[in-house]
């Protein structure tokens, strides 16, 4: 009967409609880039690259096949190494392109490449690589930078064409879509922007559309209407489906938030007992360090701007560790009578009342203003939190703030800056002792020291030297997010001549530098006093986490200085250490800091999210930190190609599994999913003996002996099925034999793209997936 | 009208029933190329010598004749219809001169009684008793000539003959002889002088075959031979009753498998489902398809019947029992390539 049954259409090359579609669909997907750049001018030379790609295989394709069709039926002998062509033809137009927008000068009439031009173009394109380590994210649209993006999108629409229109592969081409997207996600902190994730989706549907409607246009199975609207709908459906459970799923898959992973290190092994040396900062970087940022603590201050809320300080330094603290006396409670730590007398102060209702805070420091007279914790033992007159830190014994209220009032330092410069110098002083303690430093940062500071100035003046060199845009430090986390002794001498850090680094070298001028300095952690909320509240949130630095004074104490750039909005006005750079602008824009940065501006929206202050990790995390991004990107090429080698892996189990199985139907199944994968056309519905005839008299020119091999083993599956209990056999060693026999004959008789496809990207793990959805899927009658 | 269908052996009685009666032979040679099983019938060997015995007068055309061996086979009834001169009667008296058995013919014309067909109880003056006479389906092969040239009322006269293999006249009921195979011919319907048969006595006939044309080979062989003698008079039996009674029996221990039966059920259901049919397929309709597999599978050497016997079959035993929708009428579909597309359509278990 198989006379009778029709031939399937035959699988066409992609016709224009699907060159077209792949420009669209990169198009879309290279608008993923969008939140990468500030201004969109990337936009033009990609725009005109792909539709270099596109159109011009889409142009190629169609010359050539007027050439083949002009030549003899079957096509001249140079048709095949001819399609070779398309390709190459495609890269000479992104050269042209290329030349003409980045690298006309030297070019021939402009427009041709000429060895000189594309010297050019090379150089570009090495800056384009220096501007990548350079700028963080959204980064400036710098020309070299533009044209590493535009080569990148090129070589992107040439491979997803490749693979949509000759190979036929347009899923496959998915993956290209999924490189532009992984851009944004991998470089932008934070969230992503819709247009990231919704405009490579939008693109991959173009495609599947594309190539859904050249099938069937091609096959004349075209439902009804025009050729346009075949398959629109049910490609529309799929790609809404998909949508969903792509937005849907990930809201009930346990996922790591960004950066905890780093801080679950860090966080390791933290001591339980209060007094010991612990490190507090690991116990706050799992809130600190979330995406998005987390209402920690509401505030009710009484005063307009009631400063830094201070948490716990960092008074021990080492060169191999960092920043970190020290053993915290838990002997007084704060029930106990009298002020906790008042200030020194004679000083300019003012009162400051606060009530605090915590929010998603958790933690056993409690945040306080500076410097606390009297905590009251309502609804809980004031017995269990204990003051360290030190560090001047409220803390819980084995209780934390999570769920609590509290009030406190403090005395808050408003030192002038002539009471500043009339404190002295007091080398005996333990204070003095105990905070300047130092390792052995980095020769250069003794240099530096010296070089900023006088041992002649006051201490005050010292410490403004040293701010100076942070504040000072002159001095050219930048905001950055993306730099390695520490404050160990490389890392300062690191964050010092690289000049790129945020706060943790900002505050650990500040305090390094004023305590190698002999000036008795700590790291202080805390929160910037947050935003003013609907009910008048200031509400503390995550992106709030701060780290500053306090310099000690005789007769005065403990007072703050900031040397990070952070938003003017939640800058805490210090007037005794004013940023040199907030002093130009009178009215402060927090897009714009310091007007006139010498270096591509520090990226704007980072500093308006500032300073989360990411913990000090412990001393080995240091180079893998500074591997992470190629430890990232390393990770995430390996699950990209784990996933595209995931159809291979499949296949492959299931082939050892139906060949250990041996029964004539395991076998069957085998040869026709063998037959699949190499995209042997068969008939759709047929029967054993059928589709045996068919496969033999496509092997019997090449190879007789496979004929009488897949006649064998569809006797024996028929027999299997259909046969008489009794006369079923068992796994037979000769039937594995032929299907090996016949698996040979087909690779043989298949071209050499077929077999690399069908070992790669095995068409019946695809199939068997959609037929078992299918068979699960409510389905209407349909007419037969 | 038709050269083919003048009388060329027996005597001719009234109203043109016949009575062929040959030597009885039993040819009990055995193939040694049977791959089956050792049974007691080997039917694919027997029924080869059939079909070659009925190919040396209807030439060129193998699949006509194990058709019509298929439906003997399986104990049906055979309905040939073709244009007029293309050898209908000659395969329906080939197949019935192989067969050592009773065989009657009954030339079916508009002044035909159904008592011709059935048979009539007539006054004995002697014995002053009613003695039945018996028609002319008394008989093994019962040969029914242009079948829809009789008025309906004869025609029904062989509904109750052709499924329940019996007679009653007069409320006596007279067994049929095993086996018995109606073979009738027909012309188209649109032909002059026809009246179409029922759907209920379509349906009776396991299978309907068209004879076409001959090729131009064996019409040249055909016109060499016929000039000096009529291949037809130098037939002999092949096989007597007996023996086509056990090859019948045999055929029906043929092992079917459950995921046939399913097959066989989902095909006679799409008939019903098609949307170009008025009329699908009755469960009658799936019970002759799967009988007439089983022939096909026996005659092939197996022991088992595979989806293919069914594909093979689904054309001749399903098109003439179908009714068209005026719709896919008009749109020049017929019903055998509705079948064609069904079975393009249906899902066969252990293939794809």
């Amino acid at each position: 009967m198989s006379g009778q049954v029709d031939e399937l259409p035959r699988a066409t090359r992609g016709g224009p409609g699907t060159g077209i579609a792949v420009a669209v669909a990169v198009l879309l997907g290279a608008l993923a880039l969008d939140p990468v750049f500030v201004a969109r001018t990337w936009l033009l030379p990609v725009t005109m690259v792909v539709a270099a790609v596109g159109l011009g295989g889409v142009a190629l394709r169609a010359l050539l096949d007027r050439l083949v069709d002009d030549a003899e039926d079957d096509g001249p002998w140079w048709s095949g190494p001819a399609r070779l062509a398309v390709p190459l033809g495609q890269v000479a137009l992104v050269l042209v392109v290329l030349t003409v927008v980045f690298a006309p000068e030297r070019a021939w009439a402009g427009v041709l490449p000429t060895l000189s031009s594309l010297t050019d173009l090379a150089g570009l394109l090495g800056d384009g690589t220096a501007e990548i380590r350079e700028q963080a994210t959204p980064a400036l649209p710098l020309t070299g930078l533009v044209a590493l993006t535009t080569v990148f999108v090129a070589l992107i629409a040439l491979a997803v064409d490749l693979l949509a229109v000759p190979a036929r592969q347009p899923a496959l081409g998915g993956l290209g879509l999924l490189v532009l997207y992984c851009v944004p996600v991998s470089t932008v902190t934070g969230e992503v922007a819709l247009i990231s994730f919704a405009a490579p989706a939008a693109g991959f549907a173009v495609l599947l559309w594309a190539d859904q409607r050249a099938r069937l246009v091609g096959s004349g199975r075209g439902g009804s209407g025009s050729p346009m609207g075949t398959g629109t709908l049910p490609a529309l459906r799929t790609a809404l489906v998909a949508l969903v459970a792509g937005l849907l799923l990930p809201a009930f898959v346990p996922t790591l938030a960004e950066g905890s992973l780093a801080a679950g290190w860090g966080g390791a092994g933290t001591g339980s007992g209060v007094g010991t040396s612990l490190d507090p900062v690991a116990e706050m970087a799992g809130q600190l360090s979330l995406p998005e940022p987390i209402d920690l603590l509401a505030v009710d201050a009484s005063v307009a701007d009631p400063g830094y809320l201070r948490s716990v300080s960092l008074d021990e330094y080492s060169g191999d560790v960092g920043w970190r603290m020290s053993n915290l006396d838990g002997q007084a409670s704060i029930a106990a009578d009298g002020p906790l730590a008042p200030l020194l007398d004679g000083q300019s102060r003012r009162e400051v009342t606060a009530r605090v209702t915590v929010l998603a805070h958790d933690d056993r420091f409690l945040p306080l203003f500076d410097s606390p007279l009297s905590v009251q914790v309502l609804g809980s033992e004031d017995e269990s939190w204990r003051f360290d007159p030190a560090a001047r830190t409220v803390f819980g014994r084995d209780v934390t703030t999570g769920g609590l209220s509290y009030r406190s009032t403090s005395q808050q330092p408003q030192p002038s800056a002539a009471e500043l410069t009339a404190a002295p110098q007091d080398p005996g002083d333990p204070m003095v002792e105990r905070y300047t303690a130092l390792p052995e430093l980095d020769p250069s940062v003794v240099a530096l020291s010296d070089q900023l500071t006088d041992p002649a100035q006051s201490p005050y003046e010292r410490v403004r030297a040293v701010l100076g060199l942070f504040t000072d845009p002159a001095n050219g430090f930048t905001y950055s997010l993306s730099t390695s986390q520490g404050t160990t002794g490389d890392d300062l001498a690191d964050f010092l001549r690289l000049k790129r850090g945020y706060c943790e680094q900002y505050a650990g070298a500040m305090a390094v530098l004023v305590r190698a001028a002999g000036v008795p300095a700590r790291v202080v952690l805390g929160y910037t006093p947050g935003q003013v909320g609907e009910d008048g509240d200031r509400v503390v949130t995550t992106d709030d986490a701060h780290a500053w630095v306090e310099v000690w004074f005789a007769g005065l104490g403990w007072i703050p200085f900031d040397p990070t750039p952070i938003a003017a909005d939640r800058a805490v006005a210090l007037p005794w250490a004013p940023r040199t750079d907030e002093a130009d602008t009178s009215t402060p824009d927090p897009f714009t800091p310091g007007g006139a940065a010498p270096l591509p501006a520090p990226p704007a929206a980072e500093l308006d999210r500032d300073d989360q202050y990411v913990p000090p990790l412990a001393p080995q995390a240091a180079p893998e930190e500074q591997l992470r991004p190629w430890l990232l990107g390393t990770a995430g090429t390996l699950v990209v190609l784990a996933l595209a080698a995931l159809p291979f892996a499949v296949r492959r189990r299931q082939r050892a599994l139906r060949l250990a199985d041996g029964q004539p139907g395991a076998l069957w199944e085998e040869l026709l999913a063998t037959t699949e994968d190499l995209a042997v056309e068969l008939p759709g519905r047929s029967t054993a003996r059928q589709l045996a005839q068919q496969l033999a008299q496509r092997l019997a020119a090449t190879d007789p002996a496979a004929v009488a091999a897949v006649q064998a083993l569809a006797r024996a599956q028929e027999r299997s099925v259909y046969g008489p209990p009794a006369a079923r056999s068992g796994p037979d060693p000769a039937l594995t034999e032929a299907l090996a026999t016949v698996r040979r004959a087909l690779l043989r008789s298949s071209s050499r793209g077929e077999r690399v496809r069908a070992a790669l990207w095995p068409a019946s793990t695809l199939a068997t997936a959609t037929r078992w959805a299918a068979a699960r899927a409510p389905r209407r009658p349909r007419p037969a | 009208m038709s050269g083919v269908t003048e009388s060329t052996a027996g005597l001719r009685s009234d109203r043109g029933v016949t009575e062929l009666r040959s030597a009885p032979r039993h040819d009990t040679s055995q193939d040694a190329a049977a791959t089956q099983p050792e049974t007691d019938a080997d039917v694919a060997a027997e029924g080869a010598q059939l079909a070659e015995a009925i190919g040396r007068v209807v030439q060129g055309k193998p699949d006509v004749v194990r058709l019509a061996l298929v439906v003997l086979l399986a104990e049906g009834h055979l309905l040939i219809e073709d244009v007029p001169g293309v050898g209908k009667t000659t395969l329906a008296k080939a197949l019935a001169r192989t067969i050592d058995g009773t065989v009657r013919r009954i030339q079916f014309t508009p002044d035909l009684l159904p008592s011709d067909v059935t048979g009539v109880a007539v006054y004995d003056q002697e014995s002053r008793a009613f003695e039945f006479k018996p028609g002319a389906v008394f008989a093994n092969v019962v040969v029914a000539d242009e079948i829809n040239r009789a008025s309906p009322k004869t025609q029904s006269a062989l509904l109750e003959c052709m499924e329940e293999r019996q007679v009653t006249v007069d409320g006596v009921t007279y067994e049929l002889a095993r086996p018995f195979m109606v073979v009738a011919t027909q012309n188209p319907l649109e032909m002059e002088g026809t009246y179409p048969l029922p759907e209920a006595q379509r349906d009776r006939f396991t299978a309907r075959v068209s004879m076409g044309y001959p090729d131009r080979e064996a019409e040249l062989a055909m016109l060499g031979g016929r000039a000096t003698v009529d291949p037809l008079t130098a037939l002999t039996p092949v096989l007597d009753a007996a023996r086509v009674r056990t090859l019948v029996a045999a055929v029906g221990q043929l092992h079917v498998a459950e995921p046939l039966r399913q097959y066989v059920v989902s095909l006679v259901e799409a008939t019903r489902r098609s949307p170009d049919l008025r009329l699908g397929a009755s469960p009658r309709a799936g019970l002759q398809l799967l009988r007439a597999a089983r022939a096909t599978a026996a005659l092939a050497g197996r022991d088992h019947v595979l989806p293919d016997d069914v594909q093979a079959m689904a054309v001749p035993v399903l098109a003439h029992r179908l009714l068209l929708t005026p719709d896919a009428a008009l749109a020049r579909r017929d019903a055998q390539r509705v079948v064609t597309d069904l079975l393009a359509a249906v899902p066969v278990h252990g293939g794809r």
